[in-house]
């Protein structure tokens, strides 16, 4: 599963440490989804969809392998 | 989100404690002329605080207990679980290993009790394969923002 998540991130200048405050979450969960190495619950991704503004298939989508 | 049943975090420091301390027990075993005055103090370290004290902090939260920790936990389980069945399938060649050891040489392998390696050794890796785990992580977010 590929992310957007860095690029809006960097849109709203926001930290990797802001976003993961605004989550719950721990700066290595936010760094672990950013680099594709860790995939968020359903939960962690409508919290992400709720704080950009976006809808949750514009942060993430599928990959062919998926 | 479902939280896990975890004690809380300040428990791996209490752990962290009893450890050392029972591992400091445990060694003086290793010294013959105090070995049979610390007897009953040595098998409750061993037997029971080392084992005990590994639990605690296996089961101790982190700082931050997030999904990220839950799944690097989970993935943690295989070594132990290998390590478990590969004791409980290994287990009767290993004591009368251990007690023919100990019959043909004297020496003290047979007070480092089979069944207790039952407990220390899968806590012990799930430990080690879990710390990894989280210092690989930690390592991979470096100064980024």
């Amino acid at each position: 599963m590929r992310n957007n998540l860095r690029v809006e991130r960097a849109r709203q200048r926001m930290t990797q440490q802001t976003l993961a405050e605004l989550l719950g979450v721990s700066r290595q969960t936010v760094n672990a989804i950013e680099l594709g190495k860790f995939n968020p619950s359903t939960v962690l991704a409508l919290k992400m969809s709720k704080i950009f503004n976006l809808p949750v298939n514009d942060l993430f989508e599928l990959e062919e392998t998926d | 989100m479902k939280k896990p049943h975890l004690l809380p975090h300040f428990c791996i420091w209490i752990g962290l404690a009893l450890l050392i301390a029972s591992a400091a027990v445990s060694a003086l075993y290793l010294f013959p002329s105090l070995r049979w005055t610390f007897n009953s103090v040595w098998n409750t370290a061993y037997r029971g605080i080392l084992p005990l004290s590994l639990v605690i902090i296996c089961f101790s939260k982190e700082k931050v207990e997030d999904e990220l920790i839950t799944e690097t936990r989970h993935k943690s389980l295989l070594a132990p679980v290998i390590i478990y069945f590969a004791l409980v399938i290994l287990e009767p060649w290993a004591s009368n290993m251990v007690k023919t050891m100990a019959h043909t040489y004297n020496t003290y392998v047979h007070y480092l009790n089979i069944a207790n390696s039952f407990v220390l050794l899968p806590a012990a890796a799930y430990l080690i394969t879990f710390r990894i785990k989280l210092w690989k992580q930690k390592k991979a977010i470096g100064h980024e923002e």
